[in-house]
């Protein structure tokens, strides 16, 4: 470029920077528009969206923790054997015309004697078990002072309880006898002590699924951040901690 | 220096996303980026498009500014950039011209004193679109010729007779401006 094409560019640059047209009305309004669009229709529904699925994650953690602790801790139907139960085995010694009472061995200070009260004539045929089912029975249980008989069956728990000067009889049918007997023992469901023991002393087996790894992989796959907003965590009983990230949404905000 | 202070100022507060400071950045860089914008194309709704399009940039791309150079040359290179891309869009529309072939001009280049912005600013936007281009970024804003070369995605060559061309036509009118003068 020779110094002539230098001059002729530095004449026209010099003249062109002192031009400063007049500025059209109504531009500042176009162009503050256009921001209120490029920010309001790009930004916003992203931090909207991220809101959104944050929530969203929180709401179905809760969710799956609420179902899965109601799963772990629901009523269980176990029958758990009381003191008093209903026993009635076949060797029992039947006194008397419609009663009969039941002596524990010698030497026990307990005396046991249960009266069911049971649909007479031939409606207790009717309901015969059919297998080793037990019929309805309305049983209350009484404890009457009895005079000591032989007992020849051994297997029934009984109860310490002071011994009576005087038997009791207690009229009971003769067909309500012979039903009875038919009613299936019921077994404890804890035989011994040192099984219970052992049972009580080791807590509740270990959830092979890892309920709170379950639970903290779902919520790593809605929360990508590092800083999660709820985290979980079991310890050795097998209780679910809940921790909620407070600090966290604060300083979003 | 006072300017460049305020402009500063501004600067802050349009990176704080102060709407009061947009429009005193708006108010006082307007009327200097339209006359850019102006050069640029050869009609001053699609002058006004640029400038609307550019400040829009500038707002919110404000971050980008690294401090290099001066805040008002950012925003004139937003300015530029906006109108090369809205040349990119209609190249194709709008066929080359040729200018022929460069000739000797005669050095008189006073007349360019005596001419008015606005009359200088004519004879500018009647150039042929590619020409106009690289003459205005080459003379007036100060680009390289291979940086005109990256940006219009064109060769160095081209645009160095580009501007060689657009440069003996120019002189070519401002000499017939001078002699119609002259003679009047």
């Amino acid at each position: 470029m020779n110094p002539t094409d230098k001059e002729f560019d530095r004449k026209i640059r010099q003249k062109m920077e002192r031009f400063s047209p007049g500025i059209p009305t109504g531009l500042w309004e176009k162009i503050e528009a256009g921001l209120d669009d490029s920010t309001g229709g790009e930004k916003k529904p992203v931090e909207l969206r991220a809101k959104f699925s944050s929530w969203w994650g929180a709401a179905a953690a809760v969710l799956l923790v609420g179902l899965l602790s109601y799963w772990l801790t629901r009523p269980v139907d176990v029958i758990y054997l009381r003191g008093k139960t209903v026993v009635v085995d076949d060797t029992a010694v039947i006194s008397g015309a419609g009663s009969y009472e039941r002596r524990a061995q010698a030497g026990t200070p307990t005396d046991l004697t249960v009266c069911a009260d049971v649909p007479h004539d031939g409606e207790m045929a009717r309901q015969a078990p059919r297998g080793n089912l037990p019929p309805t029975l309305n049983v209350r249980e009484e404890v009457y002072p009895a005079k000591p008989v032989e007992i020849q069956d051994s297997i029934t728990p009984v109860l310490p309880m002071d011994a009576p000067d005087t038997p009791v009889s207690i009229p009971i049918p003769a067909a309500v006898e012979t039903r009875i007997a038919d009613v299936p023992d019921l077994q404890p469901p804890i035989v011994s002590e040192d099984a219970a023991d052992e049972m009580l002393a080791s807590g509740p087996p270990s959830n092979p699924l890892g309920v709170s790894r379950l639970l903290n992989f779902l919520v790593g796959t809605l929360d990508t951040r590092e800083e999660k907003a709820v985290t979980f965590s079991s310890d050795n009983e097998g209780s679910l901690k809940i921790e909620f990230n407070l600090a966290r949404n604060r300083k979003r905000n | 220096m006072e300017q460049i202070a305020a402009l500063d100022h501004l600067y802050e507060g349009c990176k704080a996303g102060d709407p009061r400071a947009q429009e005193m950045l708006y108010r006082a860089l307007a009327s200097k980026m339209l006359g850019v914008c102006m050069r640029y194309v050869n009609n001053t709704a699609e002058a006004e498009d640029i400038l609307q399009t550019g400040f829009i940039k500038v707002f919110t791309h404000i971050a980008s500014f690294r401090g290099e150079g001066s805040f008002e040359g950012w925003v004139r290179r937003v300015m530029v950039n906006t109108a090369v891309e809205a040349y990119r869009k209609n190249r194709r529309i709008v066929p080359a011209t040729d200018l022929g072939e460069v000739t000797d001009i005669p050095q008189q280049w006073e007349v360019i004193d005596t001419l008015e912005c606005e009359d200088l600013l004519t004879i500018i936007r009647a150039l042929p679109d590619g020409y106009r281009m690289v003459f205005n970024m080459y003379a007036i804003e100060g680009y390289t010729h291979k940086e005109i070369a990256r940006i219009l995605h064109i060769s160095e060559g081209t645009s160095k007779s580009q501007l060689s061309r657009a440069r003996n036509w120019l002189q070519e009118k401002l000499m017939k401006i001078n002699a119609y003068e002259s003679n009047g």
